[in-house]
């Protein structure tokens, strides 16, 4: 072998240059790319994740659109002190069904990953409309139009047709949702069926009747459901310490 | 060196390079200021005045994309026009793409802002507002790339200039990733750093090896945002390796920079764009020195979900970008307008003020990240965590302030940059002017 190589025909070769730069590029892109493909076949195998209900996922919306995850991440490390602080762990499998997670990458506030159910659903209210009520050193925005604004309803269809599009197992048919049945038990898959969106939702505002103001359907009520049920899927007592450690 | 005239030269477009400066600054104001605000709100929440539109979460993207996007973007797309033409000694191929470039970009950094200010979060929500923005920002990126490339095969030399290896690296590699990243790639260190020092590159050699790893290892230390989390270990672990791989390329740049500066020193005392220069690579060199050392497990399983993530990404892209394209600005808006800078004496306060402003605000950050960290892992004697949550809030405060102060320092510089710019700019014209009347007048007499 005697090529004898000069970079300067690179140098004079703005197609040549182009090439090589985008394959340089592309192999750690590449490899940056697949753990993401990757992650589907390394989710544990685990009982209780389901999709959210309509109006948890249009909480969840209203967690996005007011940029909650700017400040609170939803990803517990496998830390002495963050499962005394947070509980458990965070696994992949717990966020399946989240386009896209909202795992963060900042704790100005605390993690949220397992917040459902720590606080009542008053004390949420109470938090969101004046923080420093609650929690003098806080410093969290107050979020007072929450309460007063009524939540749309009037695309909840097409919103969890979007989410069905990506993967998420909301059904449009009888058969979907009689898949639905066997993988997720009647009440949750009557729950995910997406011609019945709109009633259940309301079914759901009333009877948990999260904001306590049973006039009508606030942003509120779809906020406070969805934080009531981070975290609460998976039964951790059904499982020992260690039942996860190979999935790493 | 001598002062060479460009105006009405038809030989480049130097009209795109001076609107994108122009924008570059105007974005610089508005995203630093809204930085300053929000960085305020942490300190002092009343300011945001429970409404919706000002309220963090909202404002926080305004300000990553108005500085990102409209400073940063901005500056590059100047820079970049400007250094092709220059190296290439060629007009840029077509004026049209060129102004599409410029007012396809402003307009979607407006229409993100304001998407994000009515909630509409970055693509997330699944709004048809979403596809204008990204159909656009394609468009503008693909009519960028024809139009840098098209420029070089029109170069007059047969070599083509190191500074837009870099340029084209980083327009292949944002096409790949549809997003900006963290992708600060080290450009005005080849075109615009020797030509403000007057010297050429140090090492040739050093560039070429400098810009193959840095395109290679770049893409593959994205998983280190991503330590002790869902994600399979063996990809945090390969990201880890990579980061501190990655140091080597980037001191290479660094060292390839100052050398270059080396010899020129005197250049310090008596032209201050230079000082922006040399800090900004010193930045560089601490910033690619910290983030891989954040990318080792053991240090990120401290630092992350702190605020010495937030510190790192500011020393970063104050210290080193924003401080490059400042320094790039004040070499170039001269020349473009043919003039001398209006105020050497403003551009001296500017440069105290932006360093002391980032210095104040990595300290604040490094304290407060590293108390945060060690706060939320202490124990007490009997095993139970010594402090509540909004214990490590309530110890922020003090440091909230002083990093609000610090950005108040560095938007103050650089609103002391616009006017300068400003003025300098009316200068020019009115140079320019005098001028032609004077020639006008001559020809009238003759």
């Amino acid at each position: 072998m005697n090529i004898n190589f000069k970079h300067e025909w690179i140098e004079t070769n703005i197609g040549l240059m182009a090439v090589l730069t985008m394959l340089a590029i592309s192999v750690g892109g590449l490899v940056e790319i697949a753990p993401l493909f990757f992650i589907d076949k390394t989710i544990e195998k685990v009982e209780g994740v389901r999709p959210y209900t309509p109006l948890e996922q249009r909480g969840r919306d209203i967690f996005q659109r007011e940029g909650c995850y700017l400040c609170h991440s939803q990803m517990i490390r496998p830390f002495r002190d963050e499962k005394l602080r947070y509980g458990h762990y965070s696994l992949a499998a717990e966020s399946q069904y989240d386009h896209p997670f909202q795992w963060g990458s900042k704790r100005t506030g605390p993690d949220l990953a397992r917040v459902g159910g720590k606080y009542s659903n008053e004390w949420h209210v109470q938090h969101m409309v004046a923080p420093r009520s609650m929690v003098p050193e806080s410093v969290m925005p107050n979020y007072p139009w929450l309460l007063s604004t009524p939540l749309d309803l009037s695309d909840m269809a097409a919103r969890m047709k979007a989410l069905r599009k990506v993967g998420v197992p909301y059904s449009m048919t009888q058969a979907e949702y009689d898949a639905n049945v066997t993988q997720f038990g009647e009440t949750v898959a009557r729950q995910l069926h997406i011609p019945d969106a709109q009633k259940n939702l309301i079914e759901q505002a009333n009877f948990g009747n999260y904001d306590g103001d049973r006039s009508g359907i606030s942003e509120m009520d779809a906020l406070v459901a969805y934080l009531q049920v981070l975290g609460t899927m998976v039964d951790f007592s059904k499982y020992s310490d260690d039942a996860f450690v190979g999935d790493r | 060196m001598a002062v060479t005239s460009y105006s009405g030269a038809e030989q480049y477009n130097f009209d795109i390079v001076k609107k994108f400066s122009v924008m570059a600054l105007v974005w610089a104001v508005v995203g630093m200021f809204v930085g300053v605000y929000i960085a305020s709100e942490l300190a002092w929440p009343f300011l945001n005045f429970d409404s919706p539109y000002f309220s963090f979460g909202r404002f926080r993207p305004v300000h990553t994309s108005a500085v990102i996007f409209g400073f940063g973007g901005s500056a590059l797309f100047a820079t970049s026009y400007y250094v092709v033409q220059r190296t290439c000694q060629t007009r840029l191929i077509s004026d049209g793409m060129a102004s599409l470039t410029f007012w396809g970009w402003q307009t979607v950094i407006v229409l993100a802002a304001l998407s994000y200010v009515m909630g509409y979060s970055q693509g997330r929500e699944y709004a048809e507002m979403e596809w204008p923005i990204d159909i656009l920002v394609e468009i503008v990126w693909v009519s960028y790339l024809i139009l840098f490339v098209g420029t070089i095969l029109r170069r007059k030399q047969p070599h083509i200039y190191v500074a837009n290896w870099f340029y084209l690296a980083f327009i292949l590699a944002t096409a790949l990733l549809h997003t900006f990243n963290n992708l600060a790639m080290p450009i005005d260190l080849f075109s615009i750093v020797p030509k403000q020092a007057g010297r050429p590159i140090y090492s040739y050699r050093l560039s070429i090896v400098h810009f193959w790893a840095l395109g290679f290892m770049y893409m593959w230390v994205g998983a280190h945002h991503l330590h002790w989390t869902a994600l399979p270990d063996w990809t945090s672990s390969l990201a880890a390796a990579f980061s501190i791989l990655l140091l080597m390329p980037s001191w290479g740049g660094m060292i390839n920079g100052i050398m270059t500066l080396s010899g020129a020193w005197d250049k310090l005392r008596t032209d201050p764009v230079m000082r922006f220069m040399i800090v900004a690579l010193s930045f560089y060199g601490m910033s690619t020195f910290e983030g891989p050392m954040m990318s080792l497990k053991e240090v990120n399983a401290l630092s992350h979900y702190t605020d010495w993530t937030v510190g790192h990404v500011h020393s970063g892209a104050l210290g080193w970008v924003a401080m490059i394209s400042f320094g790039s600005l004040y070499h170039m808006m001269p020349k473009l307008w043919d003039t001398k800078i209006y105020s050497r004496k403003l551009v001296e306060w500017h440069f105290w003020l932006a360093t002391i402003g980032i210095v104040l605000y990595i300290v604040a950050m490094w304290i407060s990240g590293i108390t945060q960290g060690l706060m939320w892992r202490a124990f007490d004697e009997f095993g139970n965590l010594q402090y509540s949550f909004v214990e490590s809030v309530a110890a922020m405060m003090p440091f909230y302030a002083m990093r609000a102060i610090g950005g108040m320092f560095f938007l103050t510089g650089a609103a002391m940059m616009a006017f300068n710019m400003f003025m300098t700019i009316r200068q020019g014209k009115r140079e320019s002017a005098a001028l032609e009347a004077k020639l006008a007048a001559k020809m009238a007499h003759a």
